[in-house]
């Protein structure tokens, strides 16, 4: 990141001058003030649902055999995990190795990536206007149905020394 | 509005934590809450930064004829190459997009963008997904998420247009 900082600061300097890194400054500071109280409201509540409701447990009602109560669970489960990849990947690798299965799992992280609530309220809404993200949920509902179906249909067609490197599940 | 809804669901929740586990889940969420805030603090200054800058670097006539209505199958292609690639979380990629948007991008490549960032982020799945989720899972799911991007981003400018 202080990669692509550097890059598009050095790009403002050709070509506007300090003035140009001034605006830009000031640009950041409107956008942070916009979204900082979500933010951290959002933070709040992604470390007290953790508490509430910790992975290990919840991914015992995810396993291979759940149908399609595990799915919905999964799906549930990333509807409303918010934070970024360091808090989706843990909780996700906490739900395998408590017993979720592929498609409960497909189904997590599908719902996480594309409708996730937390992204939806506080960020792709005050940014980009409600007709676009209406428009994109409408155009991306469908994904994660079609991945909790698609993808144990992919796994299973893997060469087994590919299948044999998924990490190992706790015994109970 | 949006504010009041999660301060309602924030206080929610500590109540019930406080009824069910004590002051010592009080005091978990808490910890959970600081330990990602002092992850991510930097990321977002940086990140807010980066996308007011990136609308002072990039003109608007660029944005158009790359991104714009008129660019087509290029631009969606465009937002499907830039999303896959860009290494970065919402607090950079969204206020990126709506500095495209004021500026002249499409909806296609916008959705297109916002979708392979989404469900292909080549970064993010190396990085967290293939070490945390283990590569069987996260190869299906990748070979299962390629496709969408672009049925996103042909699907995208049709719909749209029924709300303006």
């Amino acid at each position: 990141m202080f990669g692509i900082l550097a890059l598009v600061v050095a790009v403002v300097l050709v070509r506007e001058g300090m003035d140009g890194v001034v605006e830009g400054l000031k640009g950041s500071w409107s956008l942070t003030r916009r979204a900082l109280p979500i933010t951290l409201l959002g933070m709040g509540l992604a470390g007290t649902l953790q508490v509430l409701a910790p992975p290990g447990v919840i991914g015992k009602y995810m396993g291979e055999d759940s149908g399609l109560l595990g799915l919905a669970i999964g799906m549930a489960a990333g509807l409303i995990t918010p934070g970024g990849p360091y808090v989706m990947y843990p909780i996700g690798n906490a739900l395998m190795a408590s017993g979720a299965g592929i498609g409960p799992m497909a189904g997590y992280v599908s719902t996480r990536n594309l409708v996730t609530v937390n992204r939806l309220v506080v960020w792709e809404l005050p940014f980009l206007g409600w007709p676009f993200t209406v428009t994109r949920l409408i155009v991306s509902f469908w994904m994660p149905i079609a991945t909790v179906i698609l993808v144990p249909i992919v796994y299973r067609l893997l060469p087994k020394a590919i299948r044999d490197k998924a990490p190992s599940k706790e015994a109970d | 509005m949006t504010l009041g809804v999660m301060a309602g669901l924030f206080l929610t929740s500590l109540l019930v934590i406080k009824w069910r586990h004590g002051n010592e889940g009080v005091k978990a969420g808490i910890h959970q809450t600081s330990s990602m805030l002092r992850r991510i603090a930097p990321m977002m200054v940086m990140g807010m930064i980066i996308a007011a800058m990136a609308s002072v670097a990039l003109p608007s006539e660029v944005i158009n004829r790359w991104l714009g209505d008129e660019s087509g199958m290029t631009g969606v292609f465009i937002g499907i190459a830039v999303g896959a690639t860009v290494p970065a979380g919402p607090y950079v990629v969204i206020p990126l997009l709506g500095t495209l948007m004021a500026n002249g991008a499409g909806v296609g490549p916008l959705a297109a963008f916002i979708t392979a960032w989404s469900v292909i982020p080549i970064s993010r799945s190396l990085v967290w997904e293939y070490p945390f989720l283990g590569a069987p899972f996260a190869i299906s799911r990748y070979l299962v998420a390629l496709a969408f991007p672009l049925i996103a981003g042909l699907l995208a400018p049709p719909v749209f247009a029924l709300f303006e």
